[in-house]
């Protein structure tokens, strides 16, 4: 322990100390007031004891090369440093993947993805919890929803399934038009979607079982109505230069001979039209020796250019469309708006008719 | 063995005893036994009380190596060491 001290009583401290059997080490005394010497950890104590008593004239500076209690648990700080160390590097590891909520899904599945993708025990994890679960969610369509959590060195894994439906007992209901669900009367069956959902066409509404206390799947007939807004929507299109075809009125035909179905040979006529179309059907020869031929009919085609003038052909694609949609409407429904636009783009005219319905989207 | 109890051994035989020891080592550093107390310290001169006795150390950067109830060792460029 080293003292640096600055004072008036030196000398006196110097004495009581020298009284106390206090052995100094490495003493200088650079000037009358400024004394500096060491002394032994033992005697540390007794010291500071003393310079206290001087402390209205005396200035004190504690140096300690390296702390005392240091020094004795060296061995045990070093073991705390390469612990720490380890610790730190180990921690960095994954060496636990649980995964939890699994029914279609097997855990062998997930974690088959998860190891596709960099997400390994025993190996540094650079994946964060979000990456995990987008992971997730982009390879299993069959997930709802899942959360990722990292616990030290594990990886917990809670997976929520959506409800699937078992091909070979009922048949769910599903979305025959597009539309906002509104209303919901469920009879048997379980949801498969809420109030306010957009649904498109095909779309499961509701599934063929019921689930009892225990989540068991107990199938059913499903019978629900469910009421939505549907939008019907309808397009037609029509182009400034329209080109039309039309046959002629002359044709060649040609026969293809086969026998057990192979090809055998070609007759002798050809087509020698440019523009033509063909329709084809297959007579037979002889039966018993299964020998047949594709005749086939080409019809040459002539085509003509038809200007159409878009002013004076909008309605009548206003009227085209809107009666293609109300082909596409379904029946006893409520009409709530209709509305039919046309654009021009380049040299298209594009005429959509959208009706807009309250009813039953899954009758 | 030390060399000054061998000198003291040899001295005790022809009937003498010693209230202090002091030895010069080449001027750069005085050893001093029998001290009592501290008379006085700086660093061109140290004071000491011995049993019968003081003791002055005149020199140049002054310092104590070594400080106990009964010994020293200043070392610094040693001048002169004198008992009065």
């Amino acid at each position: 322990m080293k003292f640096d001290l600055k004072g008036y009583n030196i000398d006196n401290l110097l004495k009581t100390l020298y009284s106390k059997k206090v052995t100094l080490y490495n003493l200088c005394r650079p000037e009358h007031n400024h004394i500096i010497f060491e002394v032994a950890d033992s005697d540390e104590k007794k010291v500071k004891k003393y310079i206290n008593n001087y402390k209205s004239t005396t200035t004190l500076s504690l140096k300690r090369k390296f702390p005392k209690i240091l020094l004795m648990n060296l061995g045990l700080i070093i073991a705390i440093f390469f612990g720490s160390i380890f610790f730190i590097f180990a921690s960095a590891y994954t060496w636990q993947i649980r995964v939890y909520g699994t029914e279609e899904l097997s855990e062998g599945e997930v974690l088959s993805v998860l190891y596709n993708n960099g997400v390994k025990v025993g190996k540094i994890n650079l994946c964060s919890s979000e990456d995990i679960e987008k992971i997730l969610l982009k390879n299993y369509d069959r997930i709802a929803q899942v959360s990722v959590i990292k616990e030290g060195t594990a990886i917990i894994i809670n997976i929520s399934e959506k409800l699937v439906y078992n091909a070979g007992e009922y048949e769910p209901i599903v979305a025959k038009y597009n539309g906002i669900i509104t209303d919901i009367n469920l009879v048997t069956g379980t949801l498969n979607v809420k109030v306010g959902d957009y649904v498109n066409v095909g779309e499961i509404l509701v599934l063929p079982f019921n689930l009892d206390n225990t989540n068991t799947k107990i199938p059913v007939k499903p019978m629900a109505e469910i009421y939505a807004d549907i939008l019907v929507i309808s397009s037609l299109s029509l182009e400034r230069e329209e080109t039309k075809l039309k046959r002629t009125g002359r044709k060649t035909i040609c026969y293809d001979y086969k026998i057990f179905n192979h090809h055998l040979f070609y007759g002798k006529n050809k087509n020698s039209f440019a523009l033509f179309e063909i329709e084809v059907y297959n007579e037979s020869i002889s039966d018993l020796l299964l020998l047949s031929r594709d005749v086939l009919c080409f019809y040459e085609l002539d085509y003509t250019i038809v200007n159409h003038n878009f002013e004076s052909e909008r309605d009548e694609l206003v009227k085209a469309s809107e009666a293609r949609a109300y082909v596409d409407l379904p029946k006893n429904v409520e009409i709530l708006s209709q509305t039919t636009e046309t654009t021009i783009i380049e040299d298209t005219m594009y005429a959509t008719t959208t009706i807009k319905v309250h009813g039953v989207i899954n009758a | 063995m030390s060399m000054l109890d061998e000198i003291e051994k040899l001295m005790q035989s022809v009937g003498t005893s010693y209230n202090y020891r002091i030895v010069n080592l080449g001027g750069k550093s005085v050893y001093i036994e029998g001290i009592k107390s501290v008379i006085f310290l700086s660093i061109d001169e140290m004071q000491f009380q011995l049993k019968e006795s003081s003791l002055s150390i005149i020199g140049k950067q002054l310092s104590i190596k070594y400080l106990d109830k009964n010994s020293a060792v200043i070392t610094g460029g040693i001048i002169t060491v004198g008992v009065k």
